[in-house]
């Protein structure tokens, strides 16, 4: 049979089709082209000829419509304070507890919401969590910028980010979201990933759930990311070092903790800078390649941290106190 | 031409209002027809004008408001399409079916579907040349939504003589209205 039946077509467009009726149409539409044509032209003749007709109350619409804009705004900034506000709430708890630690200062710069580009900001020897519009929740460590827009035309959601964030994306399947750093993109396809970026010689991506690409500069496919793996790109090489994740250390930063799993003495003091807001200067070149692990917690003092390091290892430090701009800490 | 302008430009509350009252009214009549549930269909249709609104510093001078609206609210209604399709059991296949031709149906409507008040003069000409009992049954199914049933008690007569109506309506109404259909001819065209 190719040919629709008039009237079972008519009652398929009006809702009046039985299940039996339903799967005779359908199952003709499957078998004949002209049939799928008078199907979808039926419908869109139906379709254009009842939109005219005006039975909802328009102004009333409006006016909810209007009140959804404008509680959308509001609260935003809003939620964005009060989640600030309780992280200083837990950070002076901490402080409270007797541990001391200077610059200390939880803020987040919020730009909102008229340019669309949102822009988060962690300043030094702080964390925060934030919620993008999409819902996508991003905890950023200290000293970290992230941007984010929505490109409605492209339909992808468009992120930058320098510095270290915790990423659990919001997946659109016609959405992708893109966390631009440095040199490559990163492409979420339903994930949970940390990005690790304070150097500019490296970009650390880290899977944790879900599914991710890392793209080049234009745009092909790096590598794909399965969950448990890590890859690290070189700025100076453009390749791409897979290696399996260790996870404590990507949790550890949220939870409060260092943990620097064999790394070069330059990037734990990268990281140290990062956190207390000092500077650091290496008198002695070849300890900066020498390689170190560390775990403790972020209330450690740093003196305590430097002594810690200095325990396995021989270098020496001067902590020169400066006002107004940070200590300088210099090691030979 | 008037039309076009109206519908670009800087977006203010007023303005907002304006393509608000035009557009309202067809889009959330286009979510419902395939969502099938009165509350999903308001959220798509609100969803696309607070997007709107929040956006409407970063839009382009001549972005055309109401095709973006059409394009949020058809894009969101396929996507909730294709969701349903996917969490269907395995042994729901005319329900599946059913899902995969209305996606079909949506996915060939165009922009002119808000441009329809351009030819509304045409079609409602064309209603009004229905032969009596056909333009009676059309215009309380079309435009009053009754169901069939209903038409039937209220006329006096059979379901099936509304049904025969029915059909027939349409298909006057398709050979009368074919000239402005010709955008789903094309596609269908294409496809084969």
């Amino acid at each position: 049979m190719n040919k629709l039946d008039g009237n079972l077509l008519s009652k398929i467009i009006t809702g009046e089709a039985s299940p039996a009726e339903k799967e005779e149409f359908y199952n003709t539409l499957q078998n004949s082209q002209e049939a799928e044509t008078d199907f979808y032209e039926t419908k869109s003749l139906w379709l254009k000829m009842g939109s005219q007709y005006q039975t909802e109350n328009v102004d009333a619409a409006f006016e909810e419509t209007w009140r959804l804009i404008q509680r959308n705004n509001k609260p935003t900034i809003f939620q964005m304070v009060r989640r600030s506000l309780k992280y200083a709430a837990i950070f002076f708890t901490i402080l409270s507890l007797g541990v001391v630690l200077g610059y200390l200062l939880v803020k987040n710069t919020i730009n909102y919401p008229d340019q669309g580009i949102h822009k988060f900001s962690s300043l030094k020897g702080s964390l925060s969590t934030i919620e993008l519009p999409d819902g996508t929740k991003v905890w950023l460590n200290a000293g970290t910028e992230l941007t984010y827009k929505e490109d409605l035309e492209n339909k992808q959601r468009l992120a930058e980010l320098k510095g270290e964030a915790y990423f659990e994306v919001k997946h659109r399947e016609d959405f992708p979201l893109l966390v631009k750093v440095g040199k490559v993109t990163v492409r979420d396809l339903g994930t949970t990933f940390n990005i690790k970026a304070y150097s500019s010689e490296s970009v650390v991506t880290s899977l944790i759930e879900g599914k991710a690409d890392i793209l080049s500069e234009k745009g092909n496919i790096l590598t794909a990311l399965s969950p448990g793996q890590t890859a690290t790109y070189s700025h100076k090489t453009g390749r791409i070092v897979l290696s399996s994740l260790n996870e404590s250390t990507v949790n550890a930063w949220r939870n409060q903790k260092f943990v620097l799993t064999d790394e070069r003495l330059e990037d734990i003091f990268k990281e140290l800078s990062i956190w207390y807001d000092v500077e650091f200067e290496f008198e002695d070149e070849k300890i900066k390649d020498a390689r170190y692990s560390l775990s403790v917690k972020k209330e450690t003092s740093l003196v305590k941290v430097l002594e810690m390091l200095r325990l396995t290892t021989s270098f020496n430090y001067e902590i020169q106190n400066k006002v107004g701009q940070p200590d300088k800490i210099t090691i030979y | 031409m008037t039309e076009e302008k109206s519908n670009t430009g800087i977006l203010d509350k007023r303005k907002f209002k304006e393509i608000f009252n035009e557009n309202y009214q067809s889009l959330f009549f286009l979510s419902r027809n395939y969502l099938d549930d009165e509350d999903e269909a308001k959220g798509v249709v609100q969803e696309a004008f607070v997007k709107l609104w929040d956006i409407r510093d970063d839009l382009k001078e001549d972005t055309n408001h109401r095709n973006f609206l059409f394009k949020m609210v058809k894009n969101n209604c396929l996507n909730i399409l294709k969701r349903r399709q996917l969490l269907l059991k395995h042994h729901e296949k005319i329900k599946s079916l059913e899902l995969h031709y209305q996606y079909e149906s949506l996915n060939k409507i165009g922009f002119d579907y808000l441009q329809v008040k351009e030819l509304k003069e045409k079609i409602d000409q064309s209603i009004k040349n229905l032969p009596e009992h056909c333009r009676i049954v059309f215009e309380l199914s079309r435009f009053e939504q009754l169901k069939n049933r209903e038409i039937a008690e209220r006329l006096g007569v059979s379901q099936k003589t509304v049904e025969a109506h029915l059909t027939k309506s349409l298909k006057i109404l398709r050979s009368d209205l074919k000239e402005y259909l010709p955008l789903i001819i094309f596609l269908a065209r294409l496809v084969r």
